[in-house]
């Protein structure tokens, strides 16, 4: 039994390199196999709060059925064994906060259990704010835009370094190898809002110092849920010959025990094995049996008090009511254009958009995939309620053409899959030209560029006052961008994508 | 018995050396002179790509006259798009693998694939069959880095007095430039001349100073050893990206002089050289030979 801690590590071990492997294979060109958004779909937060939001069935988050089995019979073991967040946390406390005493106490155990019900309110009145905090999405997004795209640095010095030295054969093999990896062979990604993502995730690190896993304990809406999932479990926490030195209830992560012992949170244990390792009368173990109440004892439980249930859930609906006014939301009479923003270009095979933003976890892979790294995160484009979803910035790259790689990674289906074959009829948005600013129309200079690069030739080109202009076919511009991206006017491209035509699928 | 002294001995060779020589250069000088004004196209026709590689290469002496064992060679095909090989956008990767075992064959150190595309790189690469052509024994390599090119200058340059070249080109043994033939909305032809964008860097500024000069200029100062140009299926409308109309020539062309190439292409493209600006301005420059009647085709 008290090697079950050591399991428990190596189990926390790897499924933290599983997630770091589905990350980094969520590039393009896709391998088949695997499906690169497993964690996100197994996330039974997400999965209830998209479909309560949106509306919809979402059929791949079915997969978190399997967590929710699991959490009925064994209880938050994947809060204990697997969560990602969990493993950063627990890694944080040996790496920083080892010295620190802090305080074990069960002040706040409660806090996460409001937080849900506000978000399920707010998910109720269509408002899907569970992005900001359910742990997966988090830690995605937070390593998608903080870490791989800064990490991606190292290795394209490295290659600039053996392509620079590949006169000697070693350094040619080196840099031949290297150019076959995607982070050095792609383009160099930039994100926006990485800063403040970094923040949030260094914010809830940090609170590691006032005491262990505080985030887990207190703040975690995921943890609460599958809390209320463990109130009788089948793998219950047993004390046999038990001397009260309360070692056990000191060590535990979770504050999951109580004054007495003998009893256990079942709501708040992640059955981590801590306190059967550190009993030194081997009193403490674990053990099936037959679901029971654990409540029988006011000291199991944990107390939610009424009141603050109701503030919780008066928060949700003060913010989804917030979240109804915004004139983001607000669609232009004589277009179906959002105010929020012109340039509010969806990837393909997006759903309409009152649907994306509440299917729309902000976890990052479709950013991650896009090989041109055009996805980006919505800052006012979408207004309040699209804040992080992915739009297309094809200033900075565009939609290529022989790609569906985002349809295929998106774990809500809030970009449902697609065919690379359709691509020619899915309209996200219309090329406009900047007669201003574009040198083939103010300069009479022979330019073209836009019509080089058009995938699907919606540049047409007719003489006007002794030159060739160019003109944009709306009937086949699919707003694809890769004019504005080739356009050589700087900053602002003479050519510009504009949401006006955008129809999304097929 | 013919009596002469040592000293008129000697000044009677010196005149005759010296004549010779003179006479010998200028002679020379008119052959070369001859060849440039004169140049021969090898024109392969009918089969296979790799037969037709083959051929086309052999009329103009063959591989080995080209590729000395242990040389380091460069392959720089038209990688530039996203598009499939039955699309006629990029070179034909067959062709590319023909001649990557062609000079195989003739003992090359080492063979390098090289373009700078215009789509990503990652999105080009996968679907236009380079990938599989680079199996026959070839590295891979996406100019698209900076760090990649090195300055040169350009002296006989009208607008262009200097740019970049990428340095695997520029230290390579033998270039092996690797076309197709295709019409361009900006340039109304694209063959071998504007496929050397392609080892370029910052293209952008061609398009705003002169295209079409930039072109020519260029090609005053980086040239290929030998031109391979792939028409076997030709892009006809909308280039040079398309999708457009498409026709199957059936034929490789080889040669060494770049303007000729060029209105060869033309030709086949359906339109007049003499109306392409790149390639008028590259024979005004003396880059090659623009009137295909003072060419050489010799056919296989």
């Amino acid at each position: 039994m008290t090697q079950m801690r050591t399991i428990r590590r190596i189990s926390q071990i790897a499924f933290f390199g599983f997630f770091l492997f589905l990350i980094l294979r969520t590039v393009y060109p896709l391998k088949g196999g695997l499906p690169v958004d497993l964690f996100a779909r197994l996330d039974p937060l997400v999965a209830g709060a998209t479909m309560l939001a949106s509306r919809s069935f979402i059929r791949p988050m079915m997969l978190s059925l399997v967590i929710i089995g699991m959490t009925l019979v064994l209880g938050r073991v994947f809060c204990g064994w697997i969560c990602p967040m969990g493993t950063t946390l627990d890694a944080s406390d040996k790496v920083f906060f080892r010295a620190k005493r802090r305080r074990n106490e069960p002040r706040f155990l409660s806090f996460k259990y409001y937080v849900l019900v506000a978000l399920a309110v707010s998910a109720l009145f269509s408002m899907q704010a569970v992005y900001l905090l359910d742990p997966l999405s988090l830690l995605n997004r937070t390593v998608v835009l903080v870490f791989v795209a800064p990490i991606q640095i190292i290795p394209r010095a490295l290659y600039h370094l053996a392509y620079t030295w590949s006169g000697n054969g070693l350094f040619m093999w080196l840099s031949d190898h290297m150019s076959a990896w995607p982070s050095v062979a792609g383009p160099q990604f930039y994100f926006r809002q990485a800063f403040i993502v970094m923040a949030v995730f260094v914010g809830i690190v940090s609170l590691n110092s006032l005491s262990r896993r505080f985030w887990c304990r207190n703040l975690c809406p995921l943890g609460a849920l599958l809390g209320l999932l463990s109130f009788v479990p089948v793998l219950k926490r047993v004390v046999g010959d038990c001397n009260d030195c309360t070692r056990c209830a000191t060590d535990c992560k979770m504050a999951a025990i109580p004054e007495n012992p003998r009893l256990t949170r079942t709501t708040e244990c992640i059955e981590c094995f801590n306190c059967v390792s550190v009993c030194n009368r081997q009193a403490v173990g674990f053990r099936f049996g037959v679901p029971q109440s654990a409540i029988r004892n006011p000291q199991s439980a944990i107390s939610l008090s009424r009141r603050r249930l109701l503030q919780g859930a008066g928060v949700g609906l003060a913010v989804a009511a917030v979240a109804a006014i915004d004139p983001g939301r607000k669609i232009a009479v004589a277009a179906p254009v959002r105010l929020s923003s012109p340039f509010l270009i969806r990837p393909p095979g997006s759903v309409p958009e009152d649907e994306f933003v509440d299917q729309c976890t902000r976890c990052g892979a479709c950013m991650k995939v896009c090989p041109t790294n055009g996805l980006q995160p919505a800052i006012h484009e979408a207004g309040l309620e699209g804040f992080w979803t992915p739009i297309l910035v094809p200033r900075i790259g565009c939609c290529t053409q022989e790609c569906n790689a985002c349809g295929e990674v998106c774990p809500t289906d809030a970009i449902a899959p697609f065919k690379i074959a359709d691509k020619p009829r899915i309209f996200i948005g219309t090329a406009v030209i900047d007669r201003s600013q574009c040198i083939a129309w103010n300069a009479d200079k022979k330019c073209l560029v836009c019509d080089e690069y058009c995938s699907y030739k919606a540049i047409v080109w007719k003489v006007q006052d002794g030159a060739k202009r160019p003109f944009v076919d709306e009937k086949v511009c699919t707003g694809c961008g890769i004019c504005e991206t080739a356009c050589p006017i700087q900053p602002v491209a003479a050519i510009r994508v504009y949401s006006l035509g955008d129809k999304r699928t097929p | 018995m013919y009596k002469i002294t040592r000293r008129e001995f000697l000044r009677r060779a010196g005149i005759v050396g010296v004549v010779t020589c003179v006479a010998g250069e200028e002679f020379l000088g008119l052959m070369e002179a001859q060849a440039a004004v004169q140049p021969t196209l090898s024109v392969a026709s009918g089969g296979s790509p790799e037969i037709l590689v083959k051929k086309a290469i052999d009329g103009l002496g063959g591989i080995k006259k080209f590729v000395k064992p242990g040389n380091i060679i460069v392959i720089k095909p038209n990688l530039a798009w996203a598009r499939r090989p039955e699309q006629a956008a990029n070179t034909n990767p067959e062709v590319i693998s023909a001649l990557i075992r062609l000079c195989k064959q003739a003992g090359a150190k080492r063979i390098t694939v090289l373009d700078h595309s215009c789509d990503s790189t990652e999105a080009a690469f996968a679907v236009n069959g380079v990938r599989d052509a680079v199996k026959a024994g070839a590295r891979l390599v996406a100019a698209d880095k900076k760090f990649m090119f090195r300055d040169i200058k350009i002296p006989k340059g009208k607008v262009l007095k200097a740019d970049q070249c990428a340095k695997e080109i520029l230290d390579a043994d033998v270039f092996i430039n690797v076309p197709i033939a295709k019409v361009h909305g900006s340039t109304t032809i694209t063959a071998s001349m504007k496929n050397m964008m392609g080892t370029n860097f910052d293209r952008q500024a061609w398009h705003q100073l002169d295209l079409e000069q930039c072109i020519a200029d260029y090609s005053t100062a980086v040239k290929p050893d030998l031109i391979v140009l792939d028409a076997i299926r030709i892009l006809l409308t909308r280039g040079p990206k398309g999708p457009g109309q498409m026709k199957d020539v059936g034929q490789i062309i080889a040669g060494t002089d770049p303007v000729a190439i060029d209105a060869y292409a033309t030709k086949l493209l359906g339109k007049d050289p003499k109306q392409v600006s790149h390639i008028k301005y590259a024979a005004a420059l003396g880059v090659g030979q623009i009137d295909l009647k003072k060419v050489t085709l010799r056919k296989a």
